[in-house]
């Protein structure tokens, strides 16, 4: 009888979540669009035509070079910061506060923030690099750039997550084991590879596969800062689905791209579910 | 000299991480002519009229178009939507969090599963549900209506309670629990008379972390929301619209929009770490 609280739980996500999933993966199958009310059964189409569709491919592969880009900076500067952390007792408190505020404000808002910030007209990060003889950049305007210039602003919203987890971390090893080892006369680098790391591991895999999950569908930073342009130099997968449904109204042809999306982060995420559990059986 | 380097490194990363704060802060006291001055001005004479014009819908421009951004009702909107989608997850999710945490299932794995399986939600590609939800939403009427906007935040606000609180019922030894069953307490007693006093503390910071989320969030709103339910994310977009007219005022609603999440953060900052990971890493 108690399970029947698990109910309300268990129904609400359904309702607003299964049902419409489900609901769209049928009408991947039509002529949905959105300015009609009615639409038809066209099996496979809108799939065979994704499979020729060069932007929809770009748009695969934006989405995994934002990724990349993105995580590996996330996690080389957040393993820096987590070293400070460990090492610094005194000013811990107060570097702590600081690097939580941004995972606290709005993506959107930050974006918006380096937006303003990186305009080639009167945005005061050229302004700045002008005293170190850097010629004027078009940060979100250049095709060439852009992609990376978002990895970047990605990169400080999240490096603090990053950074945080690894820092727990760290905080939980163990010191018996590298007294052993400074006994047995190991170097720094074996205390390293053969000690922290080992404890270490589980807990970086779970850090870069959750960046990996919820950067692979990031919308908000990119839709608030370039929307997908310049052309669709940064046009993501997820934004994909948005403009070609609510820019071309084409909602059958947008969800059969959505239902992809969903593949791979079902996919991504059932990876990163396995080390979790692992990961947490330690801890 | 080690210290010294410690030190400087620590400086460049909190100035890295507080400048574009800072600077945002500066363009939202600024007057139109200095903002958009073609050199950032470091000294300026600060105003209050984009704060005072983000209140009274006052520009300063008139080259406007007719429809203007109306900050206050994003800033309600966006109170009365996280805090409607807080209140229905705490209900939903913390008494089910009890449930999975402490009543015997058949299978064991079936705990963890249900678990896992209301995470994914969270982790789910948005548009993929909402753009079948946004034909629902049309089809029942709940497009653009603070109770639809709830619903589908349930989605990342259940999920969320689900796993945050149920870390902290697991902080709490099943010996005292038992002790009150063995009193003869039904389960609903000893969670109202046992738990709930003892989870106090970690479940007031689960709903001001679901608050923020929820705060924070932008696809849902975005597309199943519109004109009279637009939160402060979607909300600050439509600054942007009349580009170089009013970034004086989006300086300004980024500002005010984060406020809520900056002072929340500084008070969480332990718990920070905890909310974001689920509960699993404990900061």
């Amino acid at each position: 009888m108690e399970k029947l609280i698990l109910l309300p739980a268990i129904v609400i996500p359904i309702l607003v979540g299964v049902i419409p999933f489900a609901l769209g993966v049928s009408l991947s199958f039509t002529d949905w669009r959105l300015a009609y009310p009615t639409n038809s059964f066209i099996g496979l189409e809108n799939y065979l035509y994704l499979f020729q569709d060069r932007n929809f491919w770009l748009a695969v592969f934006i989405s995994f070079e934002y990724v990349f880009l993105a995580v590996s900076i996330e996690l080389l500067l957040g393993s820096i910061v987590a070293f400070l952390l460990s090492r610094n007792n005194r000013g811990q408190w107060f570097f702590r506060s600081i690097i939580v505020v941004p995972l606290t404000v709005a993506p959107v808002l930050l974006a918006l923030m380096w937006k303003l910030m990186l305009s080639t007209s009167g945005g005061v990060v050229n302004y700045l690099l002008g005293f170190l003889k850097i010629s004027p950049i078009a940060w979100l305007a250049d095709s060439s750039v852009a992609l990376t210039t978002l990895a970047f602003i990605d990169a400080y919203i999240y490096t603090p997550f990053v950074a945080l987890i690894l820092f727990a971390g760290i905080q939980n090893l163990p010191r018996d084991p590298y007294e052993a080892a400074v006994v047995d006369g190991a170097s720094g680098w074996d205390s390293f590879r053969y000690i922290t790391w080992p404890l270490m591991r589980p807990l970086v895999l779970v850090a870069v596969m959750f960046r990996l999950v919820v950067s692979f569908k990031v919308f908000d930073i990119i839709y608030a800062t370039t929307s997908g342009g310049p052309g669709n130099a940064t046009t993501n997968l997820h934004l994909w689905v948005y403009l070609n449904a609510f820019r071309y109204g084409d909602m059958a042809y947008a969800m059969s791209g959505a239902v992809i999306l969903f593949v791979i982060i079902y996919i991504l995420m059932n990876i990163f579910v396995r080390m979790w559990k692992r990961a947490t059986a330690y801890m | 000299m080690r210290y010294l380097f410690f030190y400087v490194l620590f400086a460049f990363l909190v100035i890295l991480i507080v400048f574009p704060m800072y600077w945002t802060f500066t363009l939202s006291i600024k007057n139109h002519r200095d903002i958009t001055s073609a050199v950032p001005k470091f000294v300026f004479q600060p105003t209050a009229a984009n704060y005072r014009g983000l209140f009274t819908g006052e520009t300063g421009t008139t080259s406007l178009p007719a429809s203007k951004p109306n900050f206050p009702r994003y800033f309600l909107n966006g109170v009365i939507i996280s805090g409607g989608a807080t209140l229905l997850a705490m209900l939903v999710g913390m008494p089910a969090a009890y449930i999975l945490t402490r009543t015997h299932f058949k299978k064991e794995s079936t705990r963890e599963n249900l678990a896992f399986t209301l995470l994914s939600f969270w982790f789910g590609p948005e548009m993929a549900i909402t753009l079948p939800l946004y034909r629902i939403y049309q089809r029942v009427g709940l497009l653009d209506t603070y109770l639809g906007l709830i619903l589908v935040y349930q989605l990342i606000s259940i999920p969320f309670v689900v796993w945050m609180s149920r870390s902290y019922f697991l902080d709490i030894p099943v010996s005292i629990e038992e002790a009150s069953l063995v009193d003869g307490a039904n389960r609903f007693q000893t969670f109202a008379r046992v738990v709930l006093p003892l989870a106090k503390g970690g479940l007031a910071v689960t709903a001001l972390l679901t608050f923020i989320f929820c705060w924070n969030s932008f696809v849902f709103a975005l597309v199943v929301g519109g004109e009279r339910t637009m939160p402060v994310t979607t909300g600050s977009l439509g600054f942007i619209r009349y580009e170089a007219v009013l970034w004086g005022q989006m300086s300004a609603a980024i500002i005010v929009s984060a406020i809520p999440a900056i002072v929340l953060a500084l008070l969480l900052q332990k718990h920070i770490i905890r909310g974001l990971t689920f509960g699993s890493v404990k900061g």
